[in-house]
């Protein structure tokens, strides 16, 4: 007899707990089913309120993101990794003389993210080289007195020396621009 | 510019200098297209290594009487070319083959004094004259040596111009027979500001006291020049009449864009490259139009009896400098022939010898073949001469029965580091002011003194 009052009571025992634990987990998917359409409604707010803006302004953070796990917040917002240094110089290579404004800002970056890189002539010679594609010759001349400068051992600089700094760019008598 | 970054960057890396022990086998000369014939001459790759079979053709140049006896620059060569004796082959002590020179036929008729001799230069190996080996003394395209001198018959090799000048002939068969063992010293002038004053830094210094064999010129400048120091063209015709060979580019402005430097190195289309060879388009129009204009000028030697070494479109490679190297390699081939259609057969012009100036790249592909192409060559101003790998690539396009020009550079290369087969470049020319800001004057010296290099005043009569 005893033994059967004790099963019983367990038995109520675990159907409380269950109970208990079936009310919890409708809680919480309920509260996700609402974070979820307040995100939807957050966006589209967004997306309207943005319509009268230039392009380039900030946009400003929805509030209600900020209460969003933080695992999701990185998720939507990463970042391009930025290409190294040597596929820089396979990118400038492949371009040729194809696309020399892209060409030109390419080599600018790498430039600026790696000064020190063992392939910094070349991709000098690719600032010097694009600038002439683009038909900025002056500009391709002071970049080329600058690139002998620095790298005055370096074929490169010999190379764009020889065709940026012997010859007069205009011909005798004319005026320079 | 892909091919160009991989030549720099090459370059480089190999600063030093990477030998090259390639050694060219020139057996015979047939002066035709087909590329299995090759010079008379062969190159020693070693003292005491005849090379045996080897004829001159140097009897056709004899009578400016310059460097006398085959053999004087080897150790007791006796190199016996006889001008119409073909298949004579000379050896020095050394067991070099003999070379140029011997009394042949001058072109005048005149016997000569022994034309440009070569046998076991500077120990480096004899180079023969044209056609030799496969001469036999039988006459007909086939060289034997001397002959040449008299009706350009006897030389087996002649410009791809069949009508071309005599001048013209005697010059390309002068530049095959010293090929593989001689180099002719060059200059490039500066054109657009004071042109006398780059051979004048040679003549005028004592310790060098000779002037280049060829005279660089630019057809940009054709109307530039003072009156004392002349234009290209009427430099050109001094340079001849003085014994030197000229040596023309053009820095031409991209069509239809007027002629300046930067407008040689503006942007060219695909389309441009189409229109430049169509009739009626405006880059036609005006590439004709700049053409004509050389011609003028090309003609005015011509009636003097100069011949001309042409390098039009220097510098060719895929996405190059210069507009000519925008266009695909089919392209710039049409644009190639084009041109010396139009000049040769449109407006008369006929003294002409074809150098297509490669850069540091040679690309196959903008090659327009030996039918079209009587002297082939390459660039660069790397700092590590004598540039066996660039040698290696010219040759390696345009072939080993044809010369290769080092037609632009910015160091004097030493002989003694070419011959005999590391890179036995036909000439260098080293570009305008470069002598003096690239060069030390113990560099120019020491080069101008080898016994293999051609100065002016040993340049034979090739009129």
């Amino acid at each position: 007899m005893m033994r059967t009052v004790v099963a019983i009571g367990a038995l109520l025992g675990l159907a409380v707990l269950l109970c208990c634990a079936f009310w919890a987990g409708s809680a919480f998917w309920t509260g996700r089913q609402t974070s979820k359409s307040t995100r939807q409604l957050l966006a589209l707010a967004t997306s309207r309120a943005s319509q009268g803006r230039a392009p380039s302004a900030p946009m400003a953070r929805p509030p209600a993101l900020a209460l969003m796990p933080a695992q999701v917040v990185v998720t939507s917002a990463r970042a391009p990794v930025p290409p190294d240094d040597a596929s820089l110089m396979r990118t400038l290579r492949a371009l040729g003389d194809s696309e020399p404004a892209r060409s030109l800002q390419l080599a600018r970056e790498a430039e600026r993210r790696f000064p020190d890189s063992l392939d910094a002539p070349e991709r000098a010679w690719y600032v010097c080289k694009s600038l002439v594609n683009l038909e900025r010759f002056y500009d391709a001349r002071e970049e080329a007195r600058r690139m002998v400068d620095e790298y005055p051992a370096s074929p490169w600089a010999a190379d764009v020396a020889r065709h940026l700094l012997t010859n007069p760019l205009e011909l005798p008598g004319d005026p320079a621009p | 510019m892909l091919d160009m970054t991989n030549h720099l960057r090459r370059l480089a890396r190999l600063r030093a200098g990477a030998g090259c022990s390639l050694v060219l086998a020139l057996t015979a000369c047939s002066g035709t297209d087909d590329d299995s014939a090759a010079f008379g001459g062969s190159t020693a790759t070693s003292a005491g290594a005849p090379s045996g079979g080897n004829l001159g053709s140097a009897g056709a140049f004899n009578a400016g009487g310059n460097r006398a006896a085959a053999g004087t620059t080897g150790s007791s060569g006796s190199a016996n070319m006889d001008g119409g004796s073909a298949g004579q082959t000379a050896q020095n002590s050394a067991g070099f083959s003999g070379t140029l020179g011997g009394a042949g036929p001058a072109p005048s008729g005149a016997s000569g004094g022994g034309g440009k001799a070569s046998g076991g230069a500077g120990g480096a190996g004899g180079r023969a004259g044209v056609g030799g080996s496969s001469a036999a003394g039988s006459g007909g395209r086939s060289a034997n040596g001397g002959a040449a001198g008299a009706s350009g018959a006897g030389c087996s090799v002649s410009p791809v111009d069949p009508d071309a000048t005599q001048p013209a002939k005697n010059l390309l068969c002068y530049l095959y027979s010293i090929f593989g063992n001689h180099v002719l010293s060059g200059q490039q002038e500066t054109s657009w500001s004071n042109p006398a004053d780059d051979i004048s830094f040679y003549t005028g210094n004592s310790s060098i006291g000779k002037a280049p064999a060829v005279l660089g010129g630019d057809f940009l400048y054709t109307g530039t020049g003072t009156a004392s120091q002349g234009t290209t063209t009427s430099r050109a015709q001094a340079y001849w009449a003085a014994g030197g060979i000229s040596m023309i580019r053009y820095h031409m402005g991209a069509p239809p864009n007027a002629d300046s430097y930067e407008n040689s190195m503006l942007g060219f289309t695909s389309t441009q490259c189409v229109n430049v060879i169509t009739a009626g388009s405006a880059e036609n129009t005006s590439f004709v139009s700049k053409l004509n204009g050389i011609a003028s000028n090309l003609q005015t030697l011509q009636t003097a009896g100069v011949p001309v070494l042409l390098a039009l479109f220097h510098e060719t490679q895929p996405s190059g400098w210069f507009w000519w190297s925008k266009c695909s390699g089919p392209q710039f081939v049409a644009l190639y022939k084009y041109t010396y259609d139009y000049l040769v057969k449109t407006k008369g012009i006929h003294n002409l010898v074809r150098l297509m100036p490669f850069s540091g790249s040679p690309d196959s592909a903008y090659y327009p073949g030996k039918a079209f192409v009587d002297v082939t060559g390459g660039d660069t101003y790397a700092t590590n001469p004598p540039f066996s790998a660039l040698y290696t690539a010219t040759r390696n396009v345009g072939g080993s029965t044809i010369p290769l020009a080092l037609h632009e550079t910015g160091v004097v290369p030493q002989p003694s580091t070419m011959f005999p087969s590391t890179a036995p470049w036909l000439l260098w020319s080293i570009w305008a002011g470069y002598e003096r800001s690239n060069n030390t004057i113990a560099n120019i010296i020491s080069a101008y003194a080898s016994p293999s290099t051609i100065t002016r005043d040993e340049v034979p009569n090739l009129k």
